[in-house]
């Protein structure tokens, strides 16, 4: 079961904030990110390569 | 108390800005002004990048500021490194704004510093740079993909690997992170 991330309406860099948050907390498992801009897309995407 | 610290309050340092003739140079474009800043600073002369007073119209969105006694040691330093600036005029206004203004947000885990239109945020505990976003450069994802994931004395300086007005900003945002980071 994915975890769910609601971050729809929020500015860089609280997106990709809450997304790096969650993966701490979550060890295995899918998360799904809500975002409503371009920009949040390419940073959270870019900040969870980033983690591996 | 001390001779030193004696003698060092009674030292005034006067702003560049204050009691002193300025000029600013125009540049075509930011990259002239990253370069043109980095030759000056080198030389140590006591310059400042600042965004153009209204009636300028040409050129990129910042300029150099400097001292006008300087004008002629300047022009002869970058002409050799043939970085030539459009237009040297001097400054009759108080209009120019510095871009070296912060914002510092918290977020907890995470802090951010906005520079101008550019923020960079990074991991507190372990210095790690997580986000670099806004600014709307061609640069911007280059310098993000360079410097995210990196710990912030590890990340290649935006000064060094961009080319415009939001990797001048970046930089500047770069170096009050590594000066807040290091206190």
């Amino acid at each position: 079961m994915s975890t769910i991330v609601e971050a729809r309406g929020l500015s860089c860099p609280q997106p990709v904030l809450m997304t790096l948050n969650e993966i701490k907390k979550v060890n295995k498992g899918e998360i799904v990110i809500m975002v409503d801009t371009d920009t949040s897309k390419e940073n959270v995407s870019r900040a969870a390569q980033s983690q591996g | 108390m001390p001779l030193f610290s004696f003698a060092k309050k009674k030292v005034k340092s006067i702003p560049l800005t204050q009691n002193q003739d300025r000029g600013i140079l125009v540049f075509e474009n930011t990259s002239e002004v990253i370069r043109a800043e980095n030759i000056l600073k080198t030389e140590g002369l006591k310059i400042r990048v600042m965004g153009p007073p209204p009636e300028i119209r040409t050129g990129c969105d910042l300029v150099i500021e400097f001292p006008l006694i300087e004008k002629l040691y300047i022009l002869r330093k970058l002409d050799e490194v043939r970085v030539k600036p459009i237009q040297v005029v001097p400054v009759s206004n108080t209009l120019l704004k510095p871009v070296d203004l912060f914002h510092i947000k918290d977020f907890g885990n995470y802090i951010m510093i906005r520079a101008a239109n550019m923020k960079l945020t990074i991991d507190k505990e372990t210095m790690i740079i997580v986000n670099i976003s806004d600014g709307g450069c061609p640069d911007v994802p280059y310098l993000a993909s360079e410097m995210i994931g990196k710990h912030l004395s590890d990340a290649p300086s935006p000064r060094s690997i961009g080319h415009t007005l939001c990797g001048y900003a970046l930089q500047l945002a770069y170096e009050e992170m590594q000066t807040r980071c290091s206190r």
